[in-house]
């Protein structure tokens, strides 16, 4: 019977994973340097803001930006809104202003090359409000969810991209009030004094802020009201250490026409590929720029006219009823079974007196190495002469986060 | 024996009747009556009841009458009435017969040979005292001894004076013989010879039976009877014998006729694993699919990997990719016409197998002997019950099963009549995705009515059939979005086809046929009570294709034959409906709609109609050698909607309507076909130019399901196709099989005024299937009676692909810009599989014959990829590559034959 069983179980899986995918490596074949717009005129009054780059190699990673071109937003009653890069690259709007109701819009654009675009004229989008926003666990897939509510019955509004902006407090587990320095070195490390000095500013706690990656869409157009009801703009794993001490979301609902929603969602499905059988034809997708000069240039990107809304979240891990996730990193001070070798990098506990010997760690090299490295470990405790030092990364939140409180921000 | 007879008379005048008696006792009456003696062979009497009565007739007359139907002569001799089987009596010498012959033709043997003791002998031709022809039209019927049915095929061969013919799809065959002996010899793969003399006193008919061949290893499946590849006048017709199929190594022990199919020239899929055929640059959606002249909707199961008719229901595959005879249409690039196994009508008999995946059987059994009998087969799959069975828990939620069965049942009414009814279904499940579930099936139903017309010219064929293809989709999530998806299409088709033998030189098919067509492009229904999915289902699609047509096989002479048709095709898109009118030249789109037509039940939206062409030619060169040529025009009402680069069960066809038009094709080929008797090799040569317009495409991204305005995805663009395909089989012999290769291209346009409905500005792009090298060797080879070994080896260009030509970052995550579509082609494909056969022993008492296929896919491991494709993970684009069987897959079958 195991026999037959297990003869079954080897076609079985060929057959159901007949198929095996590998990662490849991206190479460029051959390349066509494109202008990307992404341009989102909001009804939010305020500095207005456009992006522009090109498209860069496969094998790169940086984003490449379009600098020094002349960017202008016309609108129908003959208005002009001037916009100037600023020190990211990103080009703000020389003045505050916001979309009106009932005026065409349109973006135009002049390449220091000379070259010249201009997005199709469009006008504001229904104006929509995010009712709801809250979270959720949902136990089957171990996911805090963050849903939407929004009831649009009477603007008419159907088609919605969602931003997000999470900002989450760190705290490290092996934090102590002394920083340690090395004095009276002799001979690159072979004898010196450890030093413990009061640390200057507070390295504990800090504050991190993601933005949101991709594109997130829903649509009421299949539904029977015209409802966004318990949409998840975010989901986060149990796991997540963002929800370790206290996690905040700003959520930002803009609302689409049907062909910019279209446009947004054809880049966001020719970037995933959820059956591999059966792939969807990719290709090159008209957005509303065009080229003036010549009608066969790509142009990617939409310049639309958004109304927004957005709300913010506050929470923590005690919110959703689960338990305490893991810090960022791997922490733990772990040893083996002589208590002599380290097991964790990350949390060392080094013996002065050990300079080590046949099968011994010379652990007092060692301590000199960490203290003295590019990003030194730092103090935690020590035991005498038994120092129990940790990665910046377990005790220095600096050294990946800041220590600023955002001024939203609220304990 | 030789007889004279010198003188007849007629004597007294006789008053005789009788009700319902045979002709021996009438016989025996006339014996009593009269004062004659009756000489005959009781086997030339038939049993037919004869009820006449004479009055005052003389003895010839009633003689005339009585034998005027049958093949037999009479001679009153004296007070003898000798009865002569075939040959008449000469009463006087011929001319010359002592001197020299004046005849110029040369006779055969001495035309009065008559040697009733040579069982292998037939006469042909009551002998016409008055007849001067020297040549005469001998036509038969051959059947399979042991079943009785009708073999198609076989080749009948007169070596001593080279001609030959074969028998059509009911077994029957038509030959000009000179007068006087002649020995015919029948051939067909999986049967014994059959050596037949035939002495032939005028035209006449003979009915054969052909022993089958003790079951045999590797025989060459691929069949084209002899010299049919020269002698025909079809152009691009492929003949597929399934017996022959087991020797094949096939993956995970499926005999497959249908991927048999692709290792032909002109015939491509896009993929390993991919659904649906390439045939000569066209899209996957322009082949007909017939089973029994039903239409199957999706002839696969399971994404394409298996085919949905099992082996051992199927009795022959033929496939037209170029000439497409005129009673077929509604597709613009091939017809595969699919029979079913034929039933047998003398015993109880059956096959199966049992491989990895599944286990079919099929029986073949007599109900009333020699007059009805049925096919029953079946296959399924085991593997839901071995997930189940399973302790890794993300695989006992997976489905994966399919199965099929088939029931044929024919009746012979009588001489004249024959019919059958067939019916089909299919069913697949399975899970892609943990949330979803995909199920499809096909049922197929199809009535036929032959019937030949007193005089044996005419012949008809009324056929009937319906198809239901569907499909469905359950999606099951945490989520207030669970849905059940489905859709249907039916199709049913009337259809009279008639046959007029009106001489040697014209034969007439013609006929008529209407087919409606009902389509349910998507239903989605809420599941689940949380569900806030609404109920929508999309506007039924209603049509009716109707056709006229007519071909004629004309033979100017013995090297010049056309094969001319017409086919008139009308499709009328049917109401209830709205259609949209879009302003001209602009997108369609919300904003440049004009108009929403209403139509009523049964209301014509919008019909269609043309002319399709089917001409070919074929002219011998040599008896071994011969050219053709064709021109053939299709149309095509109904499409498929795939937004994917390959076929997929999820794709719903579409009828013409208002926005949309029939597709249509032009497509001109040429060929040279060239046997070699004495090594039973046969090459060809083709070469073909196609030329398609209105072929569907979509714009990027579309939303082709719950679609209510669809028209506004599509896009309509032209075709194009060109290819030379080679050929060379080894049909007999220790080592045989054939090698294959092509050598095609095929292009689309997608041109418009409107950007957003141009593709590659415009311009021709290599279409998703275009590869332009293909090349395959199937090969096999016997060692003994007991074992033989199998190879395929398979080399193809790599498909176009659209490859990214840059990134970009939109909305904070990295995105891949594309090339122009089918710009890159992913790494050639190639594939070696081998495989052993080993047949159980041969001892006829044996209550079962078995047979064991043990056989690697892919011995070389090579990892095909299948496609190349980019995705976005956490923010970052990685390039990913697929293959499928991309290590060598070892299987064993067994088979077994009762």
């Amino acid at each position: 019977m195991k026999a037959t069983l297990k003869y079954g179980t080897f076609f079985l899986s060929i057959l159901l994973f007949y198929n095996c995918t590998e990662e490849i490596e991206l190479e460029t074949e051959s390349f066509e340097s494109v202008l990307v717009v992404e341009g989102t005129l909001t009804n939010e009054f305020g500095f207005q803001k456009i992006k522009l780059s090109r498209t860069y190699f496969l094998e790169e990673n940086e984003q490449n930006l379009e600098n020094n071109a002349t960017v202008k937003i016309l609108d129908s009653n003959g208005g002009v809104f001037n916009f100037a890069q600023n020190n990211e690259g990103i080009y703000i709007s020389n003045i505050e202003f916001k979309a009106l109701a009932d005026v065409f819009y349109s973006l135009s654009i002049t390449t220091t090359d000379g070259k010249q675009y201009m997005s199709l004229e469009t006008e504001l989008t229904p104006i929509s409000q995010i009712d709801n926003l809250y979270v959720e666990y949902n136990s089957t897939d171990e996911q805090t969810l963050v849903l939407v509510d929004s009831e649009n019955q009477s603007s008419g509004a159907q088609y919605f991209r969602y931003e997000y902006e999470e900002t989450y407090k760190i705290v490290v587990p092996y934090y102590s009030l002394f920083n340690a320095t090395v004095s009276n070195v002799v001979n690159n490390g072979e004898t010196f004094d450890v030093e413990l000095t009061p640390k200057l500013e507070d390295q504990r706690t800090c504050y991190s802020t993601k933005s949101s990656i991709g594109i997130i869409q829903t649509s009421t157009n299949s539904l029977g009201q015209d409802l966004v009801y318990r949409f998840p703009v975010r989901s986060i794993d149990k796991d997540d250490s963002k929800l370790r001490e206290r996690y905040s979301i700003l959520v930002k609902q803009y609302v689409q026409n049907l062909e910019a929603y279209n446009y947004y969602k054809i880049i966001h499905e020719l970037g995933i590929n959820e059956s591999i059988l059966s792939a969807n034809q990719p290709g090159y997708v008209n957005g509303n720029v065009e080229s003036l000069d010549n009608n066969k240039e790509k142009v990617i990107g939409y310049f639309e006219v958004s109304s927004v809304s957005s709300e913010r979240l506050f929470f923590n891990h005690m919110d959703v009823n689960i338990s305490k996730p893991p810090y960022f990193y791997d922490c733990e001070y772990r040893t083996d079974a002589a208590q002599i070798i380290n097991a964790n990098r990350n949390n060392l506990k080094l013996n002065y007196a050990l300079i080590g010997g046949p099968q011994i760690p010379n652990q007092r090299q060692d301590l000199y190495r960490e203290l003295t490295a590019n990003e030194p470990y730092k103090y935690y405790d020590n035991n005498g002469v038994i120092y129990n030092i940790v990665s910046p990364l377990c005790s220095d939140c600096t050294s990946f986060s800041s220590t600023i409180q955002p001024d939203f921000w609220i304990d | 024996m030789l007889l004279f007879v010198f003188f007849s008379y007629a004597q007294d005048n006789i008053t005789i009747s009788f009700t319902n008696s045979s002709l021996k006792e009438i016989i025996t009456q006339l014996e009593n009556k009269t004062s004659h003696s009756f000489y005959y062979m009781d086997s030339w009497l038939d049993e037919n009841k004869i009820t006449k009565s004479y009055t005052n007739t003389p003895l010839t007359t009633i003689l005339e009458d009585l034998l005027k139907d049958s093949s037999i002569n009479y001679t009153v001799f004296e007070n003898k009435v000798i009865l002569t089987n075939n040959s008449f009596v000469y009463t006087e010498l011929p001319e010359g017969f002592f001197g020299e012959q004046k005849t110029t033709v040369s006779e055969n043997e001495a035309v009065f040979y008559n040697e009733y003791e040579n069982n292998n002998l037939a006469t042909v031709g009551k002998q016409n005292n008055n007849s001067k022809a020297q040549e005469f039209t001998l036509s038969g019927l051959l059947l399979n001894e042991n079943t009785r049915a009708p073999i198609q095929g076989a080749a009948i061969i007169i070596d001593k004076i080279s001609k030959n013919t074969t028998t059509d799809a009911k077994g029957k065959f038509s030959i000009i013989l000179p007068i006087g002996k002649n020995v015919l010899n029948v051939r067909l793969l999986g049967y014994q010879n059959l050596v037949k003399e035939v002495l032939v006193y005028g035209d006449g008919f003979i009915k054969l039976a052909m022993p089958e061949a003790a079951e045999t290893l590797g025989e060459v499946f691929l069949e084209s009877a002899a010299n049919n590849n020269v002698k025909e006048a079809v152009v691009g017709v492929t003949k597929i014998d399934i017996e022959g199929l087991k020797t094949i190594p096939v993956v995970l022990g499926e005999r497959d006729i249908l991927k048999v199919a692709t290792t032909l020239p002109g015939i491509k899929t896009a993929g390993e694993g991919s659904a649906g055929f390439n045939v000569r640059g066209g899209r996957s959606d322009q082949n007909l699919f017939l089973l029994d002249d039903a239409v199957m909707y999706n002839p696969s199961h399971f994404l394409g990997f298996f085919s949905a008719v099992n082996p051992f229901a199927t009795g022959s595959l033929e496939i037209y990719k170029a000439t497409i005879p005129a009673e077929y249409g509604g597709r613009l690039s091939s017809v595969f016409d699919i029979k079913s196994k034929e039933p047998n009508y003398k015993e109880f008999s059956g096959e199966g197998a049992i491989g990895p995946i599944t286990g079919s059987l099929s029986i073949q059994t007599p109900i009333v002997k020699d007059k009805i009998a049925i096919t029953a087969a079946g296959r399924a799959t085991y593997s839901n019950w071995i997930l189940r069975s399973l302790d890794e828990e993300t695989l006992q939620n997976s489905e994966a099963s399919f199965y099929d069965g088939l029931i044929k049942y024919n009746h012979k009414i009588n001489e004249n009549n024959t019919f059958q009814a067939t019916g089909y279904y299919s069913k697949d499940k399975f899970s892609i995705t943990s949330d979803s579930t995909f199920n499809y099936s096909n049922a197929l139903a199809s009535l036929k009515w032959n019937h030949t017309f007193k005089n044996d010219k005419h012949k008809s064929e009324v056929i009937a059939v319906n198809t239901q293809y569907k499909y469905g989709v359950d999606y099951e999530a945490e989520s207030n979005n669970n849905f059940k998806f489905d859709f249907k299409i039916n199709e049913t088709q009337l259809k009279l086809n008639l046959k007029y033998l009106h001489s040697d030189t014209h034969k007439f098919d013609y006929g008529v046929s209407t087919k409606l067509y009902q389509v349910e492009p998507g239903n989605i229904d809420p599941t689940g009570n949380i569900s806030i999915i609404v109920p929508k289902s999309i506007n039924k699609e209603k049509g009716l294709e109707s056709a006229i047509y007519i071909s004629d096989l004309y033979k100017v002479n013995e090297k010049l034959l056309f094969n001319v048709g017409l086919r008139y095709s009308r499709f009328a898109s049917l109401g209830p409906g709205t259609q949209n009118v879009y302003e001209d030249n602009r997108p369609k789109g919300e904003s440049t709609i004009t108009a929403v037509n209403t139509y009523s039940d049964n209301e014509t939206i919008k019909s269609y109609g043309g002319l399709e062409y089917r001409a070919s030619l074929r002219y011998l060169l040599s008896p071994s050698l011969s050219l053709k040529a064709s021109y053939n025009k299709t149309l095509q009402y109904i499409h498929l909607l795939s937004n994917n680069t390959t076929i997929s069960p999820t794709d719903t066809w579409k009828l013409s309507d208002l926005n949309t038009k029939p597709q249509s094709a032009n497509q001109y080929s040429l060929g040279f076909y060239k046997n070699f008797d004495d090594t039973d090799i046969e090459v060809s040569l083709e070469g073909y130019y196609k030329q398609m317009h209105d072929i569907l495409d979509y714009k990027i991204g579309a939303e082709l399901i719950l679609n209510e305005s669809l028209e506004q995805e599509l896009l309509q663009g032209e075709g194009k196709a060109y290819g030379v395909e080679f050929l060379i089989k080894k049909k007999k012999g220790a080592l045989n099989g054939w090698i294959g290769y092509s050598y095609s291209r095929a292009f689309l346009k997608l041109k418009s005024d409107i950007p957003q409905e141009q593709v590659n500005n415009g311009d021709y792009f290599p279409a998703n299937y275009d590869k332009p090298h293909d090349f395959s060797l199937v090969a096999n080879y016997r060692i003994t009676k007991r074992y033989s070994v199998s190879t395929n080896f398979i080399y193809q260009t790599g498909r176009p692909i659209t490859y990214p030509i840059g990134k970009y970052t939109f909305a904070g995550s990295e995105q891949v810009l594309y090339s122009d579509r089918n710009q890159f082609r992913i790494p050639d494909y190639y594939r070696l599989d081998i495989g052993f056969n080993i047949e159980g022993s041969h001892k006829l008492k044996k209550l079962a014959h078995s047979f064991w296929n043990i056989s690697v896919y892919n011995v070389l491991g090579r990892n095909n990829p299948y496609s190349v494709y980019f995705a976005n993970n956490e923010g970052k684009i990685r390039a990913y590559k697929t293959s499928i069987f991309s290590i060598p897959v070892p299987t064993i079958t067994y088979n077994f034959k009762f």
